[in-house]
């Protein structure tokens, strides 16, 4: 039997002098093959997908596509497979139900079997009460649903997804999969891109890209043997785990530690290092299976990947092997403090009712679904948006009404990428500075110390424009922190960036809530939230869950339980909720 | 009803609905074409309605009364008596006179010596009014000298116009607003609508579907071209019966031209589209490649005969200035066959060669 | 308060500076528009096309021939036949036929109006009409006979045009681009400056920060104020030293007027980008502004033709005083004195923009 695609030392560039998207790739897909393809920002996931769209040429290699040639045959396989661009590639002006019908009319359904299909593919994505809603209006999570709905209108031979959960929360990626097997047949080939190393591994057979090549095509669990033995958890003492994390850090054949569900995962580079991390303040050690996020990793830092990481390593760092002293917040007033905050936006009540506080030197994450009300209460809580009923009090300010100083005491660091592209890095650094009323000197003082501190110096004076992912990040938060506010809100500050930069924003992150500062951030990850002291889970405005992501996972586990992460808890929160409104 | 029809009409409705839902596409789409019908068709005027002269008489004599109840009797003028120069002078230094009529002392004397002269002193700020405002005033000047019966001016010019016998500008300049208005629907609008597509990724969208390059061309090319023909169809009804400018030509060569230079622009507006795909530059590069031609470059206002020798050759690319030239022909002289064919067939081949160009852009590729 | 609005201005400069699209925005429509409207746009008279129809076949008729071909107005080309005249009309060749009649020399003689048809193609009436004065001032002083008068002879009319002697557009239409592309400039940069903060994302970064709303409003208008006096200041020495263009009024007088339009359409533009939510959209609002001001302002055409109620709307138009000042100073020589009747209504257009700028950006911006 043909395979569904067959590359061969396929190559694509867009500029002469520069590296190709794409080079020399090799492989073949079979039919009924579930693909799912990863790596890091500009690794070239986008080029493949388009390539094999039949959306662009190549330019040395061959290609083939169900049979048709990618050079010659474009138009077939544009006809053929079924697309999803990462961008929502839907008409924001047209209503849920234009935009199926559309689809409808250019795949050619009619008849009786054509509005089957239409209502079918509107229940089961969950849209069919927003039939008449604007596509524009809808939520990330249900866009991205209606746009694999609509591709999935008619059953391609090959699906090709790119990034169809980027900046989806857990709950609706899943139900994203579920659509996928629940609207695709066995017969449909796919190719699903994914930033989600999690989501990644439930598929049986992964891609790895990286600079335009292949550097990993096998199942997961062949990925995964080759780590088997060096995964550890470390039970630790209540307290105690950042500072712990940080020593293990630095011990020699460490590679990765981070925490999950109140307790520490430690990558080693070798199996058998059980006794050696068993330090003073480890309660219990015990090997777990490990994950494809581990099995990247350690490809990438193999193939001499740095990542886009910065800052000094833990180990190399050398500070005070001292514990900071415990501290008891309790009796401080929280610096921030929202009591029963309302937001509405006409009839509908996206903030309804929330409460909760925050110490000094907490990290405080906010979680939930896409629409769950979670930048409208950072939004409230930064003072971009004014609250409808309740308040919200940032060091003991209302922000939306505040004098102009009290902002001078928080920082903000944006979702994308919110600074001027034509200015250089430094420029932007120094316009901030000014902005927060820095004089001259200490202005310069300051962006050469974050320069450094953030790992910018050698892109100072490029412009941040076109800077790598990663970078842009990095200089996001620097420019948060440009005045050392006492409260910090990070709005998904990884987003997109690998894992290995993933890291070292959170070794920054929680080196400043040491250094008293207090941290609120929301996030997509959910291996990310463990991060965090305490969690709030959102849904429909109000909150579910509050606590430390352990106690949350121990309450969910005695609801089910098969929950092990915060990630496993989120869902089945989420899941349960929505049985009990249904 | 075949596959490849029912895409295009699912393609045409999903533009048009796109195009009523905008309220930046909304509003050029049908504020614009009205708001310039208005203020263009209103503000824009080369007539002047009341000249403002003063006359300085400093002896009044029976000759010099008729002069001013000769130019009192026009309808051009609004006239002003003086003594003496000096104020009105100055009057006429700070804009408030176009022009001063002006006898010396002994005006009746010399008169009988025939040594006589009358200073016109004109408003040179306003070229073009100042022209006007002495070509008047040479006509009301002669009509006195004749009622004095002097001795006539030794030529005597026998004035006809053809196609506009009233002189008014309006007449010219109203069937040449269609090009104007046009770009906007035509090109602008298209332009920004087709870039967007290309700028959110629904293009991307679009390419990767079973829609054949025609189809996604049509479906992208259509609604503007239907648009712009209603707002060809708006700007010929509002000059016929706002403007009261008389149609001497007939409805299916108006009709051809406007489908001829609706095809130029937006085939101008979906080239530009593809070849930036961006919105916002789209925009500005069709304001400025369409747009200010058409105002500045077209005959619309200004004569393409009293311009440079470079830019009166410029002006040979600019479709504007074929369409308006037309349009003056069908509105004012009629189906003048000759002229009518040169400028029709330089606009067929402009049409041909930038649909080619359009749908080129539309070849299912990203790179 | 002065360090964070100083660091504000040196940043919208600076992204302006570096931005491909904004250069584009903020410094080709000066350069185009300086020269296409210096060049295309003229009412003016110079070497049409003229057809001449000679019946008459006599030395005088020549004569009269060879004063039309001395006169720069025009150019001259020869028929020979009533219906190549038809012809050359119809087609456009030429804007207009003089046809000496049978008889021109005779009457000529004979002490009688000699008769001179002028044909002229209406579908250009505004040339038109400048060709018949042009023949008319030509033929008045057609006296090739000095013959004994029988009766008094009309006094000839002595036109001296003040200001601009040759009656050339270029003078009439230079000076007011220097308000027609301020305004542009101007707008361009308050017009686009909140809408294209809020398509980046920046305008959350810069809510957060310390700066007041006061300080953000200056901070976006005077960056516009300044581009545009910069550009009205080129455009003013291209118009003195490319164009002739004599500067005969106090240049103090030109600058303080220009900072007042500046900053009163800059209260327009600060109001559109606080409006809207896109830069296209901004875009499309700016169009919706600009073209009607630039058409009701007497720029190309004047504003005494309009009818009555459109004449009244061009008074809250500041692109109308501003025009009749930048005319004023350079043609006419005025001074503040004279011209202070232009400047204080668009002061009051300016204070009334500024406030409901103030307005519409407390409301929608903070």
């Amino acid at each position: 039997m043909t395979p569904v695609i067959r590359l061969e030392a396929l190559r694509k560039r867009f500029r002469p002098a520069s590296r190709p998207a794409l080079d020399d790739l090799h492989f073949t897909v079979a039919t009924g093959e579930r693909v799912a393809v990863v790596g890091p920002d500009g690794a070239g996931k986008t080029t493949l997908f388009r390539l094999l769209a039949g959306l662009l040429r190549p330019d040395g290699g061959r290609g083939e596509v169900l049979g048709y040639d990618l050079s010659r045959e474009a138009g077939r396989v544009q006809a053929t497979v079924g697309y999803m661009p990462q961008r929502f590639a839907l008409y924001e002006e047209l209503s849920v139900g234009e935009n199926l019908e559309l689809r409808a009319d250019l795949l050619g359904l009619q008849g009786t079997a054509r509005a089957t299909r239409i209502r079918h593919i509107l229940e089961a994505t969950g849209l069919a009460p927003f039939v008449a809603r604007r596509a524009g209006r809808l939520s990330g999570g249900m866009k991205q649903k209606l746009a694999l709905g609509a591709v999935l209108l008619r059953v391609p031979p090959l699906l090709l997804l790119d990034e169809p959960t980027v900046g989806v929360d857990p709950l609706s990626r899943r139900e994203l999969a579920g659509l996928l097997t629940q609207l695709a047949g066995p017969a449909t080939t796919v190719l699903w891109s994914t930033a989600y190393l999690d989501e990644a591994e439930r598929f049986p057979r992964v891609l790895l890209l990286h600079e335009g090549r292949i550097l990993a095509d096998a199942a997961p669990a062949t990925l995964t043997a080759a780590l088997a033995g060096r995964v550890l958890r470390l039970e630790t003492e209540a307290g105690r785990r950042r500072h712990l994390a940080r020593r293990l850090a630095g011990l020699a054949g460490v590679v990765d530690v981070t925490p999950r569900a109140g307790a520490l995962r430690v990558v080693t580079d070798r199996p058998g290092r059980e006794k050696a991390l068993a330090i003073e303040g480890v309660l219990g050690v015990e090997v777990v299976r490990p994950r494809l996020e581990d099995a990247v990793t350690a490809t990438l830092a193999a193939a001499g990947v740095r990542g886009e990481g910065f800052g000094p390593k833990a180990a190399e760092r050398g500070d005070d092997p001292q514990e900071p002293p415990a501290r008891s917040n309790e009796g401080e007033p929280p610096l921030v403090e929202v009591r029963d905050l309302v937001r509405c936006f006409g009839r509908f009540r996206a903030v309804d009712g929330i409460s909760f506080r925050v110490h000094r030197g907490e990290v405080f994450g906010l979680l939930g679904p896409n629409g769950a009300g979670k930048s409208t209460t950072f939004r409230m809580l930064c003072g971009l948006l004014p609250p409808t009923a309740g308040s919200a009090r940032v060091l003991g300010f209302d922000l939306a009404r505040a004098a102009a100083q009290a902002r001078a005491r928080i920082g903000y660091m944006a979702q994308k990428f919110a600074l001027y592209g034509e200015l250089t890095v430094r420029q932007n650094l120094r316009f901030f500075a000014a902005v927060y009323g820095l004089a001259r000197p200490q202005r310069r003082r300051r962006v050469a110390e974050l320069l450094a501190e953030f790992g910018l110096e050698g892109v100072a004076d490029q412009r941040a424009q076109g800077l790598p992912l990663g970078f842009e990040r990095r200089l996001s938060m620097a420019v948060a922190v440009i005045h050392r506010p006492d409260v910090l809100f990070l709005d998904e500050p990884t987003s997109g960036v690998d894992p290995l930069t993933r890291r070292s924003f959170w070794r920054r992150i929680l080196a400043l809530a040491d250094g008293g500062v207090t941290v609120v951030v929301t996030t997509h990850f959910l291996d990310e939230a463990e991060y965090c002291d305490r969690v709030a889970i959102m849904d429909r405005g109000r909150i579910l869950e509050l606590g430390p992501p352990a106690a949350i996972v121990a309450r969910t586990r005695e609801l089910e339980s098969a929950v092990e992460t915060l990630e496993e808890a989120f869902v089945s929160l989420l899941q349960r909720r929505r049985e009990a409104a249904a | 009803m075949s596959a490849s029809w029912r895409r295009l009409r699912a393609l045409l409705r999903k533009e048009w609905l796109q195009i009523l839902r905008d309220p930046s596409s909304f509003a050029i789409a049908f504020l614009l074409p009205v708001l310039l019908l208005v203020i263009i068709g209103f503000g824009v005027s080369l007539d002047p309605r009341t000249l403002r002269v003063a006359v300085v008489v400093p002896t009044p004599s029976a000759a010099s009364d008729e002069l001013i109840a000769a130019l009192k009797g026009s309808p051009w003028f609004q006239v002003e008596v003086a003594r003496a120069r000096q104020p009105a002078e100055a009057r006429l230094a700070r804009g408030e006179l176009h022009a001063v009529l002006a006898l010396d002392g002994e005006f009746a004397g010399r008169l009988a010596a025939g040594t006589a002269h009358i200073q016109l002193l004109l408003d040179g700020v306003d070229a073009n009014t100042a022209r006007l405002t002495e070509g008047y005033l040479r006509g009301v000047v002669a009509l006195w000298a004749a009622r004095q019966g002097w001795q006539p001016a030794p030529l005597q010019i026998e004035t006809r116009m053809w196609f506009n016998t009233a002189a008014e500008s309006r007449d010219f300049l109203i069937p040449g607003l269609t090009a104007v208005v046009l770009t906007l629907t035509g090109a602008l609008l298209t332009a920004m609508v087709v870039a967007r597509a290309w700028e959110r990724g629904t293009m991307e969208g679009l390419f990767a579907s079973p829609a054949r390059r025609l189809e996604i061309f049509l479906g992208a090319f259509l609604p503007y071209l239907l648009m712009g023909f209603a707002a060809s169809a708006l700007v010929a009804a509002a000059a016929v019966w706002v403007f009261q400018v008389p149609l001497r030509g007939s409805l299916p060569f108006l009709a051809l031209a406007a489908l001829l230079y609706v095809t130029i622009m937006a085939g101008w507006g979906l080239a530009v589209s593809a070849a930036t795909r961006h919105q916002f530059l789209a925009a500005q590069i069709v304001l400025y490649s369409s747009l200010l031609p058409s105002f500045m470059l077209s005959g619309f206002l200004f004569d393409i005969a009293s311009m440079p020798a470079w830019l009166q050759a410029l002006t040979l690319l600019v479709p504007a200035r074929w369409y308006v030239s037309l349009q003056q022909t069908l509105f004012l002289a009629g189906d003048v066959a000759a002229l009518l064919l040169r400028d029709l067939a330089v606009l067929a081949l402009m049409a041909l060669a930038l649909a080619l160009l359009a749908y080129r852009g539309f070849r299912k590729r990203l790179d | 308060m002065w360090r964070r609005l100083a660091a504000l201005v040196r940043k919208e400069l600076l992204v302006f500076l570096q931005d491909p699209r904004a250069r584009i925005v903020v410094l080709a429509p000066p350069v185009i528009q300086l020269f296409v409207f210096a060049y295309a746009a003229t009412f003016d008279v110079r070497h049409v096309p003229l057809a001449v129809l000679d019946r008459d076949r006599t030395g005088l008729s020549r004569a009269f021939i060879a004063r039309l071909e001395g006169a720069p107005d025009f150019r001259l080309v020869r028929a020979s036949a009533e219906a190549e005249l038809r012809r050359l009309i119809d087609r456009q060749r030429v804007v207009g036929a003089v046809v000496i009649r049978e008889g021109f020399a005779r009457e000529l003689l004979a002490g009688r109006p000699a008769p001179v048809q002028l044909l002229l193609d209406g579908r250009g009436s505004n040339t038109a009409q400048a060709v018949a004065t042009y023949l008319r001032r030509i033929a008045a002083d057609f006296r090739p006979l000095e013959t004994e008068a029988e009766r008094p002879r009309a006094p000839p009319l002595a036109v001296r045009a003040w200001f601009n002697p040759n009656l050339e557009s270029v003078a009439f239409v230079v000076p007011a681009l220097v308000a027609m592309i301020t305004m542009v400039a101007v707008m361009g940069v308050t017009g686009l400056a909140i809408a294209r903060e809020r398509e980046l994302g920046t305008m959350d970064q810069l809510m957060v920060t310390p700066l007041r709303p006061l300080e953000l409003a200056l901070g976006k208008l005077l960056p516009g104020v300044l581009l545009g006096l910069v550009e009205g200041a080129l455009v003013v020495a291209v118009a003195i030293l490319w164009f002739e263009i004599p500067l005969r009024g106090p240049l103090l007088t030109l600058a303080l007027a220009l900072l007042v339009f500046a900053v009163a359409v800059a209260g327009v533009g600060l109001m559109i980008s606080a409006l809207v939510r896109t830069q296209q959209q901004a875009m499309v609002a700016l169009f919706f502004f600009i073209a009607p001001a630039a058409i009701l302002s007497g720029f190309a055409t004047p504003i005494d033709n309009m009818p009555d109620w459109l004449q009244q709307v061009t008074l809250i138009n500041p692109l109308r005083y501003m025009i009749t000042v930048v005319r004023g100073v350079f043609l006419r020589g005025l001074g503040l004195e004279e011209l202070a009747g232009e400047i204080w209504p668009m002061a009051l257009i300016g204070l009334i923009t500024l406030t409901l700028a103030a307005l519409v950006f407390r409301r929608h911006v903070t």
